[in-house]
């Protein structure tokens, strides 16, 4: 394991269909990591990742991703920020009443206080429909997701 | 586009509002100085809601309130709680209340600070975002988000979770916290007040467009607090009555160019709902620490220039801290988490503060339990009228400015309201239509 400070963030809406996975794999991965890797959830959108950046080196973020043809539900993304800034962007779901994922990485660029390392990862949703559990085909692949994270621990 | 035969029409329309919850669009028409067309309209979800709530259990409704909105669930979950409690007799006093206090404090802290620093600031200090803004701005910023975060762990402490609590009910809590529990988050509270009291003066020294309309002023009023619960609605031209009474007093109507219902009097009149409106009628209830400030910083009330509700919302988020603060240190857990409940029939009517102004809710419970009917009235359908009374007076004084930076004043008047729909910034696509 690396001496690196290293904190995770899952980002997601419970109760949103898919859109809680990065909340479920931030839930499995707490028990899967030292303890020495800070392990989060977060329920605002970004607009605490520029306060979560505090005291770290590497930056994780876990968060759902609109499915789209070459990427269907399931299909796992991995991006480097500020590198694939773009992609991450069309990619992410966002949140309407706050700041989205790569507003939040971006303020927290501008503050001077983004870690060196930022990996984001997604995972493809089926189902976004408030009041509904995650899908079949993304609890099939959860564990999946997670093994990605942990390889980059 | 220009209008050749009619050079003095001057038009602005957008038809799609990005980053918003439903779908805006705004209309306006000027002829020579003054304002022949105005349509401000949105889309907005809570209709929606009052069909699912029907046969729906009275126990369920705060759960399912809460996701009407992501940045003021708590407003829901009191507003729906208060209502049904009302129906069914049930007394949430003593402790039980103060926590519902607290809870509602985090709210406004969390949405007030969104709003003023990362929203609307950006406006008046002419960036394009809070992002562009955060470069000149740092420690501004930084200090926002911190408070913005302990606003979030006060709802986090109490909801169980920062958006869509789930620890509210009907009679109160499913749990209530420890006493020392509560510890981190007063010290955290205590380090962000100095912040909190800067940023006030920073925000004082901005420059405020001069627009002053004469507000019918709404919103709740209580004898011996600054109201957030209860109390009796109240109004500047001296109306107050109780909250039962408020289908007597308002109503909502359907315009043609909306979909959202407006929120007017039932004299035809609109009016103002939000932080200025409840610093208007409840600035006696405020601290003298509070005054203190506001006269330092020469801020008058009343105040009737919806551009300074940046001003309000500091002034109540500093109050909602100090108070939380109060709150956490008097804090004794209560025996039980919630009070006794008797389901019966009735009808039951309930209003509390939302960070954007009154919010009403009455439910009709039949003897099971069951939802019958609901009706919920949130502020920013209250405050759209009034938002196009505000455009109509303010537009014809932006005629000389090129047309982006008219849009521009528009926007930042539309977002004196924080208005949900548009809780996100810089959200007009423009065309202008000259022939």
């Amino acid at each position: 394991m690396s001496a690196q400070k290293i904190r995770v963030i899952g980002v997601g809406t419970a109760g949103a269909g898919d859109d809680a996975l990065g909340l479920e794999a931030a839930s499995i991965l707490r028990s899967r990591v030292p303890p020495t890797v800070d392990v989060t959830s977060d329920t605002t959108g970004g607009s605490n990742i520029a306060t979560l950046c505090e005291g770290i080196d590497v930056l994780i973020i876990i968060d759902a991703v609109k499915p789209t043809p070459t990427f269907p539900p399931g299909a796992m993304l991995s991006w480097a920020y500020p590198a694939m800034r773009s992609a991450i962007d069309q990619s992410l779901c966002r949140n309407t009443h706050s700041f989205s994922v790569t507003e939040g990485l971006a303020l927290a660029e501008q503050l001077g206080v983004l870690p060196k390392r930022v990996k984001v990862f997604g995972m493809a949703g089926e189902n976004f429909e408030p009041a509904s559990g995650l899908s079949a085909t993304v609890r099939m692949r959860l564990n999946d997701l997670v093994e990605l994270v942990l390889q980059h621990i | 586009m220009s209008n050749a035969s009619n050079p003095e029409t001057r038009v602005i329309e957008v038809h799609n509002l990005a980053r918003v919850e439903g779908e805006g669009s705004l209309h306006l028409k000027i002829q020579g100085n003054r304002v022949t067309d105005i349509r401000f309209g949105i889309f907005e979800p809570p209709r929606f809601f009052e069909a699912f709530l029907r046969g729906r259990s009275f126990d369920e409704v705060p759960d399912i309130t809460a996701r009407i909105c992501g940045i003021c669930p708590v407003a829901y979950q009191m507003s729906s709680c208060t209502a049904i409690e009302a129906a069914m007799n049930i007394k949430v006093e003593g402790q039980l209340r103060l926590l519902r206090r607290l809870l509602y404090c985090g709210e406004w802290i969390e949405s007030h600070v969104l709003h003023m620093f990362f929203l609307h600031l950006p406006d008046f200090l002419g960036y394009e975002s809070a992002i562009s803004m955060a470069a000149d701005h740092k420690d501004l910023v930084v200090g926002a988000l911190r408070l913005k975060k302990a606003g979030n762990e006060i709802v986090r402490l109490l909801g169980g979770r920062e958006v869509h609590p789930i620890n509210v009910r009907v009679g109160g809590f499913h749990r209530v916290p420890e006493r020392g529990e509560l510890d981190a988050l007063g010290e955290e509270l205590s380090a962000c007040r100095n912040f909190a009291v800067d940023a006030i003066r920073f925000l004082a020294s901005l420059r405020y467009p001069e627009l002053e309309i004469d507000y019918d002023c709404v919103a709740l009023r209580h004898p011996k607090e600054v109201a957030m619960l209860d109390g009796a609605i109240a109004t500047s031209r001296g109306l107050e009555i109780p909250i039962s009474q408020f289908p007597d007093h308002f109503e909502e109507i359907q315009v043609p160019h909306s979909t959202a219902l407006h929120g007017r009097l039932r004299n035809g009149g609109t009016y103002l709902v939000g932080p200025l409106a409840r610093l208007n009628l409840n600035w006696d209830l405020y601290p003298p620490a509070i005054k203190k400030l506001a006269e330092e910083i020469k801020f008058t009330v009343p105040c009737h220039n919806q551009f300074k509700s940046l001003l309000a919302r500091g002034f109540e988020t500093l109050y909602a801290l100090d108070h939380a603060l109060e709150l956490i240190s008097a804090y004794a857990p209560p025996s039980e988490p919630a009070a006794e409940i008797k389901v019966r029939q009735g009808v039951g009517h309930g209003c509390t503060e939302a960070p954007r102004g009154i919010l009403y809710h009455r439910y009709e419970i039949g003897a099971d339990g069951l939802i019958r009917s609901a009706t919920i009235v949130p502020p920013t359908a209250q405050n759209q009228p009034q938002i196009e009374a505000d455009l109509a007076a303010y537009a014809p004084r932006l005629l000389s400015l090129p047309q982006e930076e008219m849009t521009l004043r528009c926007e930042q008047l539309i977002r004196n309201y924080d208005p949900c729909i548009s809780c996100a910034t810089h959200f007009l696509k423009l065309t202008v239509d000259r022939g």
